[in-house]
C-alpha cells in the first residue's frame, strides 16, 4: 500500500531524499503540477512564433484562469466537504445583474450595491446548504435548482425592470473611484486586480484547510460524515459556511468582472460550475470529497488559462478547447486514481 | 466487579424508547463501573444500538432516568454526552483513512495556539501526541503525517479507541469494534482495550463474537427484544451457556427442532 505525505516536513529531504520525493509524487497537486509544466511547454513550443512567451499572453492567461479561480478555491473547500455547487455559474450573472441595477437603475453608491450583492450571494448559498443539510438532499440536485431557477429569475427580473437582459455602463465615472481601483484596477505588468484577489483567495483557502481547526472539520466531514459528527465536528455548519463562501466567491468575481467591463449580462457564466468542476478534480481532489489541495486547484485553473490561450494562439478554431478540456480531464483524472492508489476509498 | 459502595459511571433506570409504533426498549436498567468491560450481546434487533445512542445522546428516551456519576442528567445531542466524556467508536467508520494520522487523531477537539488575532492549529503539538498515542497502541516508525489507510485494520481500530482515550473518555462504547478482523488484528484491539479498562476506564463492549467476550469482559448483559433478559458476571456464566445465549439459544433451538 502506497503512503500519502500530507504534510511533508521542511527538512526531510536532507534526510532521505528519496522518500521525500515519493512524498511529493503522492502530494494531492503532483499531478496538477506535471500536466500544467508539460502543457504549458508544448504550448510555448509549438506556438512560439505566434508570440505565446509574451507578458501580454501571460496576462491573458492570468485573466482567464481567475474567471475561473477565484470560485474553484471554496469550492475545493466544498468539494473536499463532500458537497457540489453547481449554481456557481448563474449566481455569477445574477450579482453581476444585481450590482448593474444598483448602481445604474437606483442610483445606488457603489459601497451599497457591493453590500446588498455579497448579502444576497450569502443569503442564497445558506439557502442552499440549510436545504442540503437539514432536507438531507443531495446537493447535486438542491443546486442544480438553484443554477436553473437562479438564472431564470436574473433574466425575468432584469427583463422586466430595464426591459433587455443586459445592463451597459456601470463603471462610468468611476475609474477614480477606490473600489474601481481594488476591483478592476491594475498593478505591476498591468496585471488585473482580479489576479491578486485569487492569490489572497488561494492563499486564504489553504491556510483554512491546513492550518485550522475549521480545516481538519471540512476534511473529516467529507470523509465520514457520521464519524465526524460522533466526534462532535459541527458537520452542518460546516457545509453552511461553505456553499455561503463559494457562494460569495462567485459574487467577488462578478464584482471585479462587472467594474471592469463596465457591463453585466443574465447569460454570463454559462458552464462555469463545469469548468470549476473540472479544475477542482484535475488538481487532485476527490470527487467523493475527503480528500484534496487548493494548491491543485490553483495549478488546475493554470492549466485551464494555457489550455484555452494556446489553442487560440496556435491559429486553431477556439472550439478546439472544449474538446481538449474533456480529454484532460479524464487523463488527469485516471493519472491522479493511479499515482495515488486512492480508489480502494472511493465509495 | 459489581459493589454497592462505589458509584455507577453511568447508571440507566427503566429507559423506555419506541418509534412510532415499534418499542425499541422496554423497561431497561444497567450500570457500568469504572475499571469494567460490560459486554453488552444480543441480536440483531434486540436494542443494542438504541441502548448505546441513548447513552450518546444520539436518541433521547421516552421515559427513564441516566446517572452520571450518581447525578441524574438528559442529553440533548451527542455533544453533551461527549462532554461528560462518553465517547462511542464504531466499527466501520472509526477513522478517516485520508487524512493523516495526526489530523485523525484530534478531529473534534483540534489543539490551537494564537497567532496574532487568528488561532491556528498546533501542529507540533499534534504530531508529538498522535506520536506517543500511536507508539502506546505499539505502532512505532510510522510518520504521523502518513495517511490512516496505511496502516493494519486491527492498527485502525485501536487508533480509534486510543484516540476516545486520549480526548478524556470516562466511558467508552466500542460498537463491535473487532468484527470486521482477523485474529491477530483483533487480539491487538482486544490487548488495548484491557489495558484501557486497567487504565480506570469503563467500556460497553459490543460483539457477536462469544470468544471475543469472553477474553475482555467481566459482566455480561444480554438483551432480547428490546427488553433487559439476564445480567452474568464472568465467574457465573459458562462458555456453552454464553453460546448458547448468545446465537439466539432457545429460536435456534425451536429451529432445529423445525427442520428435522
Amino acid at each position: 500500500m502506497a503512503n500519502i505525505c500530507l504534510i511533508s516536513k521542511d527538512t526531510y529531504f536532507l534526510i532521505n531524499p528519496k522518500k521525500y520525493l515519493m512524498n511529493i509524487t503522492r502530494r494531492p497537486e503532483f499531478g496538477a503540477a506535471v500536466g500544467l509544466v508539460i502543457i504549458y511547454t508544448f504550448f510555448s513550443i509549438a506556438a512560439n512564433d505566434n508570440g505565446f512567451n509574451s507578458i501580454i499572453v501571460f496576462r491573458s492567461i492570468l485573466d482567464m484562469s481567475v474567471s475561473i479561480g477565484i470560485i474553484g478555491m471554496f469550492a475545493t473547500l466544498l468539494l473536499i466537504s463532500g458537497e457540489f455547487d453547481l449554481s456557481v455559474g448563474s449566481m455569477v450573472a445574477a450579482t453581476s445583474m444585481l450590482i448593474g441595477l444598483c448602481i445604474v437603475e437606483w442610483n445606488m453608491p457603489v459601497w451599497l450595491a457591493l453590500v446588498i450583492t455579497f448579502i444576497f450571494s450569502f443569503i442564497f448559498g445558506a439557502l442552499q446548504g440549510f436545504i442540503v443539510v437539514k432536507a438531507k438532499m443531495p446537493s447535486l440536485i438542491v443546486t442544480l435548482g438553484g443554477l436553473f431557477f437562479l438564472r431564470g429569475i436574473t433574466y425575468g427580473v432584469s427583463r422586466s425592470i430595464v426591459g433587455r437582459s443586459i445592463i451597459g455602463g456601470i463603471n462610468e465615472g468611476l475609474q477614480e473611484s477606490f473600489l474601481y481601483k481594488i476591483f478592476a484596477g491594475k498593478i505591476f505588468w498591468n496585471i488585473s486586480a482580479s489576479v491578486i484577489w485569487w492569490v489572497l483567495v488561494a492563499i486564504t483557502s489553504y491556510l483554512i484547510l491546513k492550518r485550522t481547526k475549521f480545516g481538519n472539520w471540512i476534511f473529516s466531514t467529507g470523509g465520514s460524515e457520521k464519524e465526524a459528527r460522533a466526534l462532535g465536528v459541527p458537520t452542518d455548519k460546516v457545509r453552511i459556511i461553505l456553499f455561503m463562501a463559494t457562494a460569495g466567491a462567485a459574487a467577488l468575481f462578478s464584482t471585479c468582472q462587472v467594474l471592469s467591463f463596465g457591463s453585466a449580462d443574465s447569460m454570463r457564466g454559462t458552464l462555469k460550475e463545469m469548468e470549476v468542476i473540472i479544475t477542482v478534480v484535475i488538481g487532485g481532489t476527490l470527487i467523493t470529497g475527503g480528500y484534496g489541495s487548493p494548491i491543485g486547484t490553483f495549478l488546475g485553473c493554470l492549466t485551464l488559462g494555457v489550455l484555452r490561450q494556446g489553442i487560440y494562439m496556435i491559429g486553431i478554431a477556439p472550439e478546439w478547447y472544449q474538446a481538449v478540456l474533456g480529454l484532460v480531464l479524464i487523463v488527469a483524472v485516471f493519472i491522479n486514481r493511479n499515482i495515488q492508489k486512492i480508489e480502494d476509498f472511493e465509495k | 466487579m459489581k459493589n454497592n459502595n462505589i458509584i455507577p459511571i453511568i447508571e440507566i433506570c427503566n429507559i423506555k424508547k419506541n418509534f412510532g409504533s415499534v418499542v425499541a426498549l422496554t423497561d431497561v436498567s444497567l450500570s457500568v463501573y469504572n475499571k469494567e468491560v460490560l459486554c453488552l450481546l444480543g441480536d440483531n434487533g434486540a436494542g443494542k444500538s438504541t441502548l448505546i445512542k441513548i447513552l450518546s445522546g444520539v436518541f433521547k428516551p421516552d421515559s427513564g432516568n441516566i446517572f452520571y456519576n450518581g447525578n441524574k442528567i438528559s442529553f440533548e445531542s451527542s455533544k453533551d454526552s461527549i462532554k461528560l466524556g462518553i465517547r462511542t467508536v464504531y466499527q466501520d467508520l472509526a477513522v478517516f483513512p485520508l487524512m493523516s494520522i495526526a489530523d485523525n487523531f484530534f478531529v473534534g477537539s483540534e489543539p490551537t495556539k494564537k497567532f496574532g488575532p487568528f488561532k491556528l492549529l498546533d501542529i507540533k503539538k499534534m504530531h508529538t501526541i498522535a506520536k506517543e498515542g500511536i507508539e502506546k497502541i505499539g505502532v512505532t516508525n510510522v510518520e504521523t503525517s502518513r495517511a490512516v489507510k496505511t496502516l493494519s485494520g486491527g492498527q485502525r481500530q485501536t487508533l480509534a479507541v486510543a484516540r476516545a482515550e486520549h480526548l478524556g473518555a470516562k466511558l467508552l462504547i466500542l460498537d463491535e469494534p473487532t468484527s470486521a478482523l482477523g485474529v491477530k488484528q483483533a487480539s491487538v484491539v482486544l490487548k488495548y482495550i484491557n489495558n484501557a479498562k486497567n487504565r480506570g476506564i469503563g467500556i460497553i463492549f459490543i460483539t457477536h463474537n462469544v470468544s471475543h467476550a469472553l477474553a475482555i469482559g467481566d459482566r455480561f448483559a444480554i438483551l432480547k427484544q428490546g427488553k433487559l433478559d439476564s445480567i452474568y458476571l464472568k465467574s457465573e456464566i459458562k462458555e456453552s451457556k454464553l453460546i448458547h445465549l448468545m446465537s439466539g439459544g432457545d429460536e435456534l433451538e425451536k429451529l432445529k427442532k423445525e427442520i428435522v
